[in-house]
């Protein structure tokens, strides 16, 4: 079975190589079967890829030992949903998951494209089977997960294998990495459409909802990866937070800025024809940046929690990443004229200096975020001393800079496109303005003193009332004109610019997160060692220590303290937070207990015994408005499906244009 | 016997116990130090919640140490610096190369934010052109090329 896995991984290797000179070799000959040729060898290398990738697991779920890979990562007791993830959960299986998700993604991109964009197919092609080859590269030559356990001239196989890193082993981290993966390799998509159309300096806009569509695709899955992974940080690393500035969360959240980014600068392109250098900047950026945070993951280029073991790969990545960029400044260089903006802007009171100024902050944030996750490394190579980045670094230089991100997200619908009157500024600002006044004052007033908690509840109100204004005006519009019920016509409103609304909605789901950010500011933290029957109260609840179990089961072993947790007297609910031992790994990890309330959170971590083992230390944390980071999770996810979905208007515009082009003589412009 | 031998293992892992101090004070300086135990543990001492931190303890231990000693904030965490490298500061300093490090993203920011008058002037100043292919107008090409991709369309 090695053999073939590893026979199946070389084939896709060499397809997907193939696949690259063919489709050049197509254009430059102009050759259509070798360009056919080429998409054909991108189906191949799929088929090849998903091949791999099924004995790879087939080995996983069979406990097939012998794989120097399953034994590293798997055991036999392992629960079914996490063998699945020992897939991803070491090196050599990831880089196959990334291959096979890149695989995937080339062959939906060309199979849907081919025929609409078959110009730029061949393009797509080279880029995607490009960096698909690459990963490949790695699997077949540096990080084989087929090798197999010799004693001597003798496959052997080892009893039971050493087990998932105890930290994976959580429901969130069986959907966390593909999520993820699926985020930063998606990037490949947009990125190989946009190098195409650059590549053919291809006319229209067409090119450009493909690639938004894309981007908005991956920007959601990379999304929702970032989430889970806060969220797995918040309930399975105990220490009472969700993010903590680790060089490799820092890495999924730089492509993720500069994709925000795109996706709102490349409107400015739909609709006015502005800004295409910076578009392509923009997009080929997010691109490498997720490839430069695969390297910063497994490259060893900075020491992580998250990071998988140091390895000789980083060079490739470092590679790879010059010839790319090189590549792509050339042809930007290249093809300024065909870059060249098409209007004119009228003013900095527009809706397009609203995007120059939210792009701005956003790259000033991915910036920041960057610089500090490199300092340490810059600062050892010019001064031979390491000067260590922590949380505090990050929070210090980002919090400002997000509260202006926060404040444009509330003031760029308020401005008009071309111009913006001083009337209708008054207008659309005062009753925003004036509620994020008095939020801010009656916040005061009832003795908040923390500085940036409080601007930040003033304008998260300066938002949500520019985006309820937003859906008010125009679903009374829609309501007096078709004379239907409020609710209705706001579906309405939103069916019929779902780009738009589905927009506005991912801003208040950024308000919703910003709320539970500034909740962290008021955030209670208690440590005790609790013998059995001792109270401690904390933020106004009372926790008493019931009892501690210890029980076995194959994978591990627990030690559970059962505490029960009372308010102002009235009993809400026992706690349970574990302790745990892996028998396999022999590593030991925490399982926090979360009361998840829209006021606060209750935490609970088993932390440690006294030195004496007979009590269990307990930490408490009261966590308020944390819960809020979640529901806004959840209405972002929303917000990104509903501006996926097609407008009514697009819809019925798509069905009827060709018939209209067909009826009108194609004169020359200005007719 | 397995039983009473993790038993015992998760006995000797204990985490030691800070109780003279106010616990949120010791994580509140803890949060100021850098945690270095193995694995790359980019978290704080007063985050880190590995459980068998063999960096957290020794330092938690001598922040509370100082503290019960009358020692100030700073006084106790530049002794925690001093012995244990500067590489546990959770920022950098502001002096030498570490101020570079709290100018560059600000600086930054404001570059941005100065070039977009310039971009500004610059977009308003500039005539409306567009991209020439010979001598017929883009949008011209722009439709027929769009026909032929609907009639293409049609045909398959």
């Amino acid at each position: 079975m090695e053999n073939l896995g590893y026979l199946a991984v070389l084939l896709a290797f060499i397809l997907s190589a193939y696949a690259v000179l063919a489709a050049l070799g197509g254009k430059l000959r102009r050759n259509p079967f070798l360009e056919l040729s080429a998409q054909r060898a991108v189906l191949a290398a799929w088929l090849m890829t998903t091949a791999a990738s099924a004995i790879l697991l087939h080995a996983i779920l069979t406990d097939n030992f012998s794989f120097n890979y399953v034994a590293s990562r798997s055991n036999a007791s392992l629960d079914l949903l996490y063998k699945v993830a020992a897939w991803w959960g070491g090196q050599e299986g990831s880089l196959l998951f990334w291959s096979w998700i890149a695989a995937t993604y080339s062959f939906v991109a060309v199979y849907t494209g081919r025929v609409r964009h078959r110009n730029l197919i061949p393009y797509v092609v080279m880029v995607m089977a490009g960096t698909q080859a690459f990963f490949l590269g790695l699997v077949a030559f540096e990080a084989n997960p087929f090798q197999v356990i010799m004693s001597g001239p003798q496959i052997t196989a080892v009893p039971d294998g050493q087990g998932l890193n105890p930290l994976l082993q959580h429901p969130m981290m069986a959907i966390h990495p593909p999520m993820l993966y699926l985020g930063y390799v998606g990037f490949t998509v947009p990125f190989a459409f946009a190098l195409a159309s650059l590549i053919t300096r291809q006319p229209g806009e067409r090119w450009i909802h493909t690639t938004r569509v894309w981007t908005m695709v991956t920007w959601l899955f990379q999304s929702i990866g970032i989430l889970l992974g806060a969220r797995w940080a918040y309930v399975v690393l105990g220490w009472g937070g969700y993010w903590g500035w680790d060089p490799v969360e820092n890495a999924s959240l730089l492509p993720w800025i500069t994709g925000t980014a795109f996706l709102h600068s490349v409107m400015m392109q739909e609709k006015k024809g502005m800004m295409k250098v910076w578009n392509i900047v923009l997009i080929s950026a997010t691109f490498f940046l997720c490839i430069f945070g695969t390297m910063m993951t497994r490259g060893g280029l900075v020491s992580s929690v998250h990071a998988f073991a140091q390895s000789e790969i980083g060079g490739y990545f470092v590679w790879y990443l010059i010839i790319g960029i090189g590549i792509t400044a050339y042809f930007i260089a290249s093809r300024r004229q065909y870059l060249r903006s098409e209007a004119e802007l009228e003013s900095v009171v527009s809706r397009e200096s609203s995007f120059l100024f939210n792009n701005v902050i956003l790259l000033a944030s991915c910036f920041a975020v960057l610089w500090g996750t490199l300092f340490p490394v810059m600062s050892e190579y010019f001064t031979g001393n390491k000067i260590t980045v922590g949380a505090p670094f990050f929070n210090k230089v980002n919090v400002p800079i997000a509260l202006f991100l926060l404040f444009l997200t509330g003031v760029g619908p308020l401005f008009a496109w071309r111009r913006t009157s001083l009337e209708s500024l008054r207008r659309n600002f005062q009753w925003p303005a004036l509620v994020a006044v008095l939020c801010g004052v009656a916040l005061v007033a009832a003795g908040m003193r923390h500085f940036y908690a409080t601007v930040c509840f003033s304008l998260c109100a300066f938002v949500t009332l520019t985006v309820l204004m937003e859906f008010y005006r125009g679903g009374r519009v829609i309501q007096r004109k078709f004379e239907m019920s409020l609710p209705s016509a706001l579906v309405e409103l939103t069916w019929r610019n779902t780009r738009r609304y589905g927009g506005y909605l991912v801003h208040m789901a950024i308000v919703l997160m910003f709320v539970g950010f500034a909740g962290a500011a008021f955030n209670i933290v208690h440590q005790q060692e609790m013998a059995v029957g001792d109270s401690i109260e904390v933020g106004g609840y009372e926790f008493k220590l019931q009892n501690v179990s210890e029980m076995d089961s194959p994978n591990y072993f627990r030690a559970v303290a059962a505490i029960d947790v009372t308010k102002n007297g009235e009993f809400l609910e026992t706690m349970a937070p574990e302790r745990r031992l892996y028998h396999a790994s022999r590593q030991p990890t925490s399982r926090v207990d979360v009361r998840n309330r829209l006021g606060g959170d209750v935490y609970l971590v088993y932390a440690g015994q006294s030195s004496d083992g007979a009590n269990p230390i307990v930490q408490v944390y009261i966590n308020p408005l944390v819960n809020w980071i979640w529901i806004g999770s959840f209405l972002l996810v929303l917000g990104t499906l509903v501006a996926l979905i097609p407008s009514k208007r697009a819809h019925r515009a798509e069905r009827v244009r060709p018939a209209q082009l067909k009826e009108q003589p194609i004169a020359a412009s200005g007719d | 016997m397995r039983h009473l031998v993790t038993s015992l293992l998760l006995a000797l892992l204990s985490t030691s116990l800070h109780a003279a101090v106010p616990y949120a004070k010791l994580r509140e300086l803890g949060d100021r130090v850098t945690c270095q135990c193995s694995g790359g543990c980019s978290y704080t001492v007063g985050s880190c919640n590995m459980l068998n931190c063999h960096f957290r303890d020794p330092i938690l231990s001598e922040i509370e140490a100082g503290l019960e000693a009358g020692q100030s904030d700073e006084a106790v965490l530049e002794a925690v610096y001093a012995k244990y490298g500067s590489e546990t500061r959770v920022e950098p300093l502001n002096e030498g190369f570490g101020r570079i490090g709290w100018i560059a993203p600000f600086a930054s920011l404001l570059v941005g934010l100065a070039v977009i008058p310039w971009v500004v002037r610059r977009w308003r100043n500039a005539a409306v052109s567009r991209p020439h292919s010979d001598s017929v107008p883009g949008d011209v090409v722009d439709r027929y090329r769009s026909q032929i991709e609907e009639d293409l369309d049609e045909l398959e």
